[in-house]
């Protein structure tokens, strides 16, 4: 807490991330002027556990954010999800719900349930998942999805969280390293 | 913020909540012949309980401090007369089934009963925030758990070494056809010491659950650290775990300041 960093790149997660953010809370972290970028920070799980004890200004980031889509997908699904379950969906309920689509859509394309089959109809395939379109990079099979950041916002007047503000969504197959990067070879 | 001091007061705190946790594996260990996996599932269920008491029903933290670790130990007694008592004369393999399988039933439990997310405690407010020792921050919770972790083992020694009850333990402990044929019922201490060690477990879950976020996953975390303790110090030594609880505490700490410069 003594050095003179300008800002500090936090990307522990979950249970851990909450925990780091009371502690630091405890500490005075937040009280010093510090560009703060939270890699997994806009996990809905984690931020309706800190309610306000996550603090305003900070960079949140995720693969999905409920509110950074406007498609017809992503409206069905949040709106199920909160009459389901009373708040909105993380990126976990997101990856969750698009993936039974994803297969869905190679057993379609495979005209069976067969696993390599299926396998096989998944590498290269495009869908429409809540978070756009997301493309099963052929090369090593990695999805292709958008991390979105923000800037933490005013507390959320139904779901008792953080909103995220001047909110973008960057495009993922422009930001993943590419597979000659990786170095992987399937 | 002074980085060797803090950490060490870091690493008791840690170490205590630890020993807390291995000391009740290690009893139940030393007395029934039983490894119970579902130690970590017991400590969840205490801070799980606590959780409900505090933020659901709105009882003050010292009551669910009191009540939380009761309630597992009555649960400790209905699995030691239910299930436990049928494995005593068998292989420790068994005991590994069934504690492991106990620790499935009651992570999913868990997961149905208060859901999969994250759950946090509030520290009562006399022990939030943080006070100012030799010039550094130091959160007020922490020391209470350092207190109570020194509570626990001054009472723990004292109960072994200094009570009657202390000395039925060790006996069955040691001997138990022994004990038997001194008129010890040894059924009953049994029983008792399975309660006693689901109730230190419970302990360290109401402990913990103000400095740690709750997720059905913690007592997965923290039975793995328990074995780690316990095979430092030793399976079914008291100092033992005493021993590994502060070394592991103090490797947690010290690493993330030494490997930072």
């Amino acid at each position: 807490m003594n050095s003179d960093a300008d800002g500090v790149l936090i990307s522990v997660w979950g249970g851990d991330l909450v925990n780091f953010v009371r502690q630091a809370n405890n500490r005075g972290f937040f009280d010093k002027d510090l560009e703060l970028l939270f890699t997994v920070g806009a996990a809905t799980e984690v931020l309706s556990a800190l309610g306000d004890e996550m603090p305003e200004g900070v960079h949140l980031s995720t693969r999905y954010w409920y509110d950074a889509y406007d498609n017809d997908i992503n409206a069905a699904f949040v709106k199920a999800y909160v009459d389901a379950y009373d708040g909105p969906p993380s990126y976990n309920a997101e990856g969750a719900y698009a993936a039974i689509y994803a297969y869905k859509k190679a057993m379609e394309a495979a005209g069976t349930t067969d696993g390599p089959a299926v396998a096989k109809a998944l590498s290269g395939m495009s869908m429409e998942a809540p978070n756009g379109t997301v493309k099963f990079r052929e090369a090593d099979n990695q999805a292709m999805v958008s991390p979105n950041w923000g800037v933490s916002g005013p507390m959320h007047p139904d779901y008792a969280i953080r909103t995220l503000a001047n909110l973008q969504i960057f495009d993922g197959e422009e930001v993943a390293r590419s597979v000659e990067e990786t170095g992987c070879k399937l | 913020m002074s980085g060797i001091g803090s950490a060490l007061l870091n690493s008791l705190d840690i170490g205590l909540l630890l020993f807390i946790i291995a000391v009740g594996l290690n009893i139940v260990f030393g007395v029934l012949n039983i490894i119970n996996f579902a130690h970590g599932a017991l400590y969840m269920l205490g801070a799980y309980l606590a959780f409900t008491l505090i933020n659901i029903v709105g009882m003050p933290f010292w009551a669910a401090l009191l009540l939380a670790p009761l309630g597992v130990a009555i649960l400790a007694v209905l699995i030691d007369r239910f299930l436990l008592r049928y494995i005593y004369s068998r292989d420790v393999a068994d005991s590994l089934l069934l504690t492991f399988a106990l620790l499935l039933i009651i992570n999913e439990s868990v997961r149905m009963i208060w859901g999969s997310g994250i759950q946090v405690v509030q520290p009562p407010p006399l022990l939030a925030g943080s006070m100012s020792i030799f010039g550094s921050f130091v959160p007020t919770y922490s020391l209470f758990v350092i207190a109570m972790g020194l509570l626990l083992l001054a009472g723990l020694w004292y109960l072994f070494n200094r009570t009657r009850i202390g000395r039925i333990m060790r006996a069955a402990a040691l001997d138990r056809d022994m004990a038997e044929a001194l008129c010890i019922n040894t059924r009953l201490v049994v029983t008792g010491v399975f309660a006693f060690g689901a109730w230190l477990a419970a302990v360290g879950g109401v402990v913990a659950a103000p400095m740690r976020a709750l997720d059905p996953g913690m007592g997965d975390k923290i039975i793995i650290e328990s074995f780690i303790v316990v095979v430092i110090g030793g399976l079914g030594s008291f100092p033992g775990a005493l021993l590994g609880a502060l070394i592991l505490g103090l490797i947690h700490a010290l690493v993330a300041v030494i490997s930072l410069r």
